[in-house]
Order: C-alpha cells, then structure tokens, then sequence
C-alpha cells in the first residue's frame, strides 16, 4: 500500500497527541525528509543513533523502496514494513521506531527497545537452599531465554497470543511435543483465544479463566522458579507465560504440588519423604486444630484429661466472650498481622512482629481479653499454615467452617465439616484432570513423586500422559 | 444435582442428630464436679457431699484453682442435682467426676435408692471409681492428701497409679458396680475408705479393706489381708506379697512376689456337690529375706512347701468363712448358673467344695539362670 508521508504522519500525531515521550525525530537527506517516530523510554538511544540515523543520513539515490532500504541500509536485528497507520501506532507503543520517507511511500519498522527492566534474580517466594537460586523476572524473553536454556529439545513449543483490547499484552503457551497430551494444549489454547478481556496485568487474569467452581483453592498455580517449571513441562504440562509478570502458570495444578517444594529435588530423597510428611501433616493441623479445640472445649469436656480441663478452664476464667467468639476473633487477628506482614516493608516488619506478639499475645492475656490456652492453640495454627503458604488462604477459610460447625455440634459438627470439605476437594477438577490426582486415579498411576519422592531418574517423565485422566 | 441435595439432605439430617450430650458450653462457666460422697439422712434421704472445680476470675499470676464444696440434701439424688444448680454459679458438669462415695451409713441402708441415676443419666461416667467410705465425710472433705487438694484427683490416681502393684487394692468403676448387681448372687465388693492416724498425729484417708454389698446393702467387710485371697479368687491383681517364715532363720521371714501368675477357675457340678477347682500356676521372686537365707534345694523346696500350705490355708479359711456367711465373693453362682442352667439349686454356695492345684516355681530376685 503507498503511503502519503504527509497524512501518515498527521494521522500518528493526532493519534498520539499529549504524548510528551513521543519523540518526531526528522533527518535531512539529499533526496529529501525521513522522520522516526519512537517513544523515549522505550528504546536504546545508541542504537537508534548507530544504526537507523547514521546509515540513514546517507542514503543514496539508488534505493527506491523499503525493501531495499532494510537490506542494505538499517542495521537493526529486527525490521519490517508497515502496512496501516493502526500498526505503525502499535508499533510505536510497543517500543519499536518507525520510520517515513518523504521521497518512499513506504513505512518501515525497527526493533531497538531498551527499558529499564529487573535483573534475574533470586527467588523470593520458592526459595531453595540448595539448586538453582535464578527466578522469573518481568521481562518475557528473559523468562523464555530461561527456560530454553534447561531445555535445548526441538520439541519445546512456544505459541504466542496477544490478548487484551486496550493492552494488547503478549500470552506465551509452552509444551513439550510428544509429551504433553494434545487435547490438553488444545484445551488451553482456546480458553485463552476464547479470552474477551481489555487487559491482562498479570498471569493471574490467564489462570482465572481456568478456574472450574466455586472454591478457594486454586486450581491452576505456578512457580516463579525457571527449573521447577522446566520439570513440569517435562512431565507432559503446559507452562503459561505473560509479558510483565514473574510468575509462570502450569496446567494442570494439583492439590498435593502444594506440598513438594523445590528443593525437594535437590535433598535427600528419605528426608525429602519426612518433610513433605510434615507439610501434609500441618494441613490437617491447621485445618483442624482450631475446631478440634473448640469442638472439645466446649461440648465433650469428658474427652479432655481432667488437669488439662482445670487448665483450660482457669486461663479463661477471665475471658467475656464464649470461647467460639475468641478463637475467631484470634484467628481474625492472625490473619490481619499476616496480611500486614506482606503489605509491610522490611524494615518495619520487627516492629509489626513487636506489636503482634505483645499485644496479640502477652497483653491481650492479662487484659483478659483472650487465654493462654487459645492463644497456644492460636499459635499452632499460625506456624503450621506458615509450613504451607500456598494453601494457608484456602485452609483458613475452611478452618472458620470447621470452627463454627465444631461449635454448633460439637465433634459431629468438626466431623461434618471435614467431610464436606474432602467432598469439595474431590469435586474439582484443573484443566479436566482431578484436583487431587493421584488419589483416586491409583488405578493408572504409579505414585513416584507426591507423598514420597523416588529417585530422581524415574520420576518428572510423562507423568500427566502416564497418569491420564479418571 | 440429586447426588448434591441427597448430600446436603445428609448432611443436615447429620447435623440434628447430635443428640442430648452435645451442648455448647463454656468451660469456665461449668463446674467441675470431681467428686461425690452420698451419705444418707435420719429419714433415709440422700445427703451428697459435692467436691467440685471453679476457676477463680483473677488475671495474672494470681489465678489458681478453686475448690468448692456444695452439701445438698433431698428426696432423690435427681433433686440433690437440681437443687445444686440452683447453689453455684456455674452448671454442674459431672463429665470430670472421678469418685462416687457412699458412706458406710447409706451402704448399710443399701445404695439401691441412691444410684439409679448414675447409670440412667448419660452425664454421668460409668467409669467413675466407686468406694465406701468408714467415717463421716466432713472427716474425708477436709483430709490432707499427699501434694493433692482434690479427693477426686487422688483417688483417680490412687487407684490408677496402684491397681495392678498391690493385691490389698481393688478397683471397682460404677460399672463393676451395676454389673455385680445384676449377677448371680448380687454381690459387688468396693474398696473401703478409713481415716487412720499418720506417725504425724493427722488423720489420712487410706484405702483399707473392701466393702462386700450384696443387692446393694453392705453384708460383710474384708480386711486388708482378705482383699487379697479375694484378688486370687478373682484373678484381678498379678502382683502378690507373701510372706512366710524364713527356713534358714526360725523367726524371721521371707517375702516373696508372685510373678506370670495364672489361675485357671472350673465349677464342676456331679449331683451332690459343686466343685470350685482353682487351678493356680506361676513363679514367685525374691522380694525381701530377713537375716541370711542359703537357698539350698532342701530349703527352696522347704519354702515352696510352706507357700502353698499358707496360699492352701489362706485361701480354704477365707472360703470357708464366706461360704458360712452365705456371702458369694467367688462368683460361684454365677459360674454355676451359667454352665448348668438346667439346674435349679436354690443356693449353690451351700453345695460348694473348694479344690485347690497350686503350682509355684520360686526363683531368684536377680540372676534368673544361675539361680537354678
């Protein structure tokens, strides 16, 4: 299509008026004006310098269209030519220059990006004592480069989707060919081509799409750890990437990935086995504990040794509210501290942990507000759903049903309640497989890698293929 | 859909059906009852003596336990326990009752007016222990127990920590209780309670003897030593002293512990005559010789001749006093009754004959093999 340098150019700037980082640098040729149009930020000033404007001063009277242009005269990596004045402006915004000649009717563009980005890091969330330190940054080549570098396989997929109306963000689907069940790609492709959204922000927009039922597990998670992804793209999954976020989806998710950690594969397998024991263990504890304690505290007395109820009994002597009113009240004040121990800096995160542990604790005991046997209880329940973050939101909630069933009926009601929520956990479903697989699909499963790890040689191989669905 | 309402149907169904036990309530608003004493009135009305648990509403370093005492009198223990509602603060919860305790007064007017309710009100623990108590419970409310301030508390352990180490201890639940009731023979023995004189001048409640009840009125009291030929005859405690003269020293002794004791009971009936055959096998230890003993074979076997002949002359004498007393503390009706229901002997205890097998190795208190 030939382009009018004029209206071209007129569009682009009424288009992108108030911009004041829109930069209309003109160069002065023999043959007449080229103008580049780029957003400051966005790109590298020293290439554009070197490699777009130098050469372009000189152009001579040989070169008659872009094509040549591209070939002999711009040194960028990347160029292209423009065909609308829609994708000139998107190419602008996307941080590429384009480029109008005066004396060509064609629009070029080239790839010069530079912004200010966040190194590879470490991880902070999956951290690992031993093993690989690096995580996922914002930048989504950065985080593709390190991926490809655990996985140098021509089999490793990348599929790339922009989504979003007004964000235009880019999507990356990665899979393993031969390995990841097609029907499981295919799944995930049309619900993120299906996706009708303005914008996405995050991973979390992609993985909400996902989400089957009401429930406060998540169904669909990730990791923001390179190599933990790397073994589950081995493992026959889908990774899902998005431009500006850190953390990288994997589908399917299940329930008991909550509890292998990533230096899991980097320990002793026997002591690996113990610890995931432990994580699965402070689960139940936490999810139950709580109940457990208001369900015997308050309607089997019988069921407590008698120096322990003469205990319990005299800590909360002095205690107004009925003990169902305080173990919620604590459990609202742990989650409060907890959530401002993530809001917090910190460098005022000691002084939080002060006000947590005397007021909360100490202060709230000899004011009478609450018992030393609540807030041992209390204390319990913290530390076991701090062993598994990932599921410590979703115990909680299930944690309060657990209480105020264990108080309306006592040990039936806290029976009741953990019924009820196993029934929930196993109506679940992420991406069509079963939230708590391997429990329930045994049948076509040998168990290699989630209450116990085997040895690393025979386990991340086709699990999801091996597994298949029930 | 089905699938999620018949769940929802069973849930709620689930949810009702917790039944009466299952009652909110705050452990600090109940009051603890650790223990009962029933004593009986001139009228024949329940007096109960209610030692119970209220924590004390201080802060701080301040708080301790409370022990309160409640003395309730009425026509029936049910309006004893109501009338105690009424007196504290806090509802009476009888789920941490660890003792009921009938003087020797209601025990001798019989217990059949007083305990209905223990094993008709589901509060009640059919694993509570059950004693008479020799005295006036004022005595025993204000006893001094070693390190304890509750009676309920020490007998708990009491009888817990030294059940199975002393045969001159039995331990009866309310459940033995009703069981011996409704037996054969009606016949329940309970530990009796006695306050003696400590080396210190204070009284303290010991656990002295037992109280044999037959349809629940007092017919009988053993003595310390007899709590342990009853323990043979039961089979109850392993662990069993005795003491005989020592061989080598005339006038010193010899105590010996009973060790993998085992007593097989067979009732043999042949139309004239019931035989009760105590089958009794076992070792017995070392446990203490007064002066010097040289276990010689001629001496062992000299020991273990005088031990059955005392285990022999123990056991027949306290048959034989009973059997004349009419009073069954071997179970013999029982046994009798149920191997031999066609039968119909108006009092098969008159008929019985005592046949004794008594089988003792003695060994050494240290080196087991070279002792032999």
């Amino acid at each position: 299509m030939d382009v009018n340098y004029y209206v071209y150019l007129g569009y682009i700037k009424v288009t992108l008026a108030n911009q004041f980082d829109v930069v209309y640098r003109d160069i002065d040729t023999v043959r007449g004006k080229i103008t580049l149009i780029f957003i400051e930020d966005l790109i590298d000033g020293t290439r554009i310098s070197n490699y777009i404007i130098r050469p372009l001063q000189g152009i001579g009277d040989n070169l008659n269209n872009g094509e040549d242009i591209r070939r002999t005269i711009l040194k960028s990596t990347e160029t292209a030519t423009i065909t609308t004045p829609d994708s000139g402006i998107t190419n602008i915004l996307a941080g590429n220059v384009i480029i109008l000649f005066e004396f060509i009717p064609e629009v070029l563009s080239c790839d010069v990006k530079k912004f200010s980005k966040r190194p590879v890091q470490d991880a902070k969330i999956d951290v690992a004592a031993q093993g690989p330190q690096e995580a996922f940054n914002e930048v989504l080549l950065d985080n593709i480069c390190l991926l490809r570098r655990r996985i140098k396989n021509p089999n490793l997929k990348l599929e790339r989707f922009i989504i979003g109306r007004s964000s235009q963000t880019t999507v990356v689907v990665i899979y393993m060919e031969g390995v990841t069940p097609p029907e499981l790609v295919s799944y995930i492709r049309k619900k993120i081509s299906a996706m009708d959204i303005d914008f996405i922000l995050d991973v979390s927009y992609i993985g909400e799409q996902f989400k089957e039922g009401y429930t406060f597990f998540d169904t669909l998670s990730g990791s923001e750890r390179p190599d933990t992804v790397a073994s589950r793209l081995f493992e026959g999954r889908v990774a899902v990437l998005v431009d500006g976020t850190p953390f990288v989806l994997t589908a399917p998710t299940f329930f008991m990935e909550f509890f292998q950690a990533a230096d899991d594969y980097y320990l002793n397998k026997y002591v690996v086995g113990f610890t995931r024991m432990i994580r699965v263990g402070s689960l139940f504890v936490s999810l139950m504990l709580p109940g457990l304690y208001v369900a015997i505290a308050t309607n089997h007395l019988n069921l407590l040794p008698t120096t322990i109820a003469f205990t319990i009994a005299m800590s909360r002597a002095t205690v107004p509210f009925p003990m169902i009113a305080e173990v919620l009240l604590m459990l609202m004040f742990f989650e409060l501290t907890q959530k401002a121990g993530k809001r917090l800096p910190a460098q005022i995160g000691q002084s939080l942990s002060i006000v947590s542990a005397l007021i909360l604790g100490q202060s709230a005991i000899n004011a009478g507000l609450t018992s030393d046997s609540t807030v041992v209880i209390m204390g319990i329940y913290a530390i076991t759903s701090f062993i598994n973050p990932q599921v410590s939101s979703a115990s909680s909630m299930w944690s309060v049903f657990v209480i105020i069933l264990s108080a309306i009926s006592g040990m039936h009601g806290f029976f009741v309640g953990l019924i009820v929520m196993a029934a929930h956990l196993t109506s679940l479903k992420s991406c069509g497989y079963p939230y708590i697989f391997p429990i329930g699909t045994a049948t076509t499963f040998s168990s290699t890698d989630f209450f116990l790890r085997s040895d690393l040689g025979s386990i991340s191989s086709m699990l999801i293929k091996k597994g298949g669905k029930s | 859909m089905i699938a999620k309402k018949n769940l929802i149907v069973l849930l709620i169904a689930a949810m009702c059906s917790t039944g009466c036990s299952s009652v909110y309530q705050d452990i600090n608003k109940a009051l603890l009852v650790t223990a009962m004493i029933v004593d009986v009135g001139e009228n024949g009305e329940p007096t109960i003596y209610f030692e119970a648990f209220r924590p004390e509403r201080t802060t701080g370093k301040d708080r301790k336990e409370d022990r309160v005492i409640y003395v309730v009198s009425g026509k029936t223990v049910a309006e004893v326990i109501t009338t105690l509602n009424t007196m504290g603060s806090n509802k009476p919860n009888f789920s941490h009752n660890k003792i009921v305790i009938f003087s020797r007064k209601a025990a001798e007017a019989g217990l059949e007016k007083y305990t209905d309710l223990f094993a008709r009100d589901q509060e009640h623990l059919l694993r509570s222990n059950v004693a008479v108590y020799d005295g006036k419970p004022d005595e025993l409310l204000d006893a001094k127990l070693s390190g304890d301030r509750f009676l309920g508390l020490h007998f708990f352990d009491l009888f817990r920590n030294y059940n199975d180490k002393s045969a001159k201890l039995i331990e009866v639940k309310v459940q033995n209780l009703f069981n011996g009731r409704y037996e054969f023979g009606g016949i329940s023995v309970l530990p009796m309670l006695t306050m003696t004189p400590s080396q210190h001048g204070e009284k303290v409640v010991t656990v002295n003897g037992a109280a044999v009840l037959r349809d629940f009125k007092l017919v009988a009291v053993l003595s310390a030593d007899e709590v342990k030929d009853y323990s043979i005859f039961q089979n109850t405690t392993p662990n069993t002293i005795y003491t005989i003269e020592n061989p080598a020293s005339p006038g010193s002794y010899v105590s010996l512990r009973s060790v993998n004791r085992k007593i097989k009971t067979k009732v043999d009936y042949d139309g004239t005559s019931i035989v009760l055959t105590k089958q009794i096998k076992g070792n017995v230890s070392f446990w203490e010789a007064q002066d010097n003993i040289s276990l010689t074979p001629e001496q062992r076997e000299q020991l273990k001749v005088a031990l059955i002949a005392q285990i022999e002359r123990n056991l027949g004498n306290f048959f034989e006093k009973y059997k004349a007393q009419s009073v069954d503390v071997f179970n013999l009706e029982e046994m009798f009754r149920r191997k031999y229901p066609q039968e119909k002997l108006d009092n098969p205890l008159d008929k019985a004959v005592l046949k004794l097998d008594i089988e003792v190795n003695i060994e050494g208190s240290g080196n087991y093999t070279g002792f032999n």
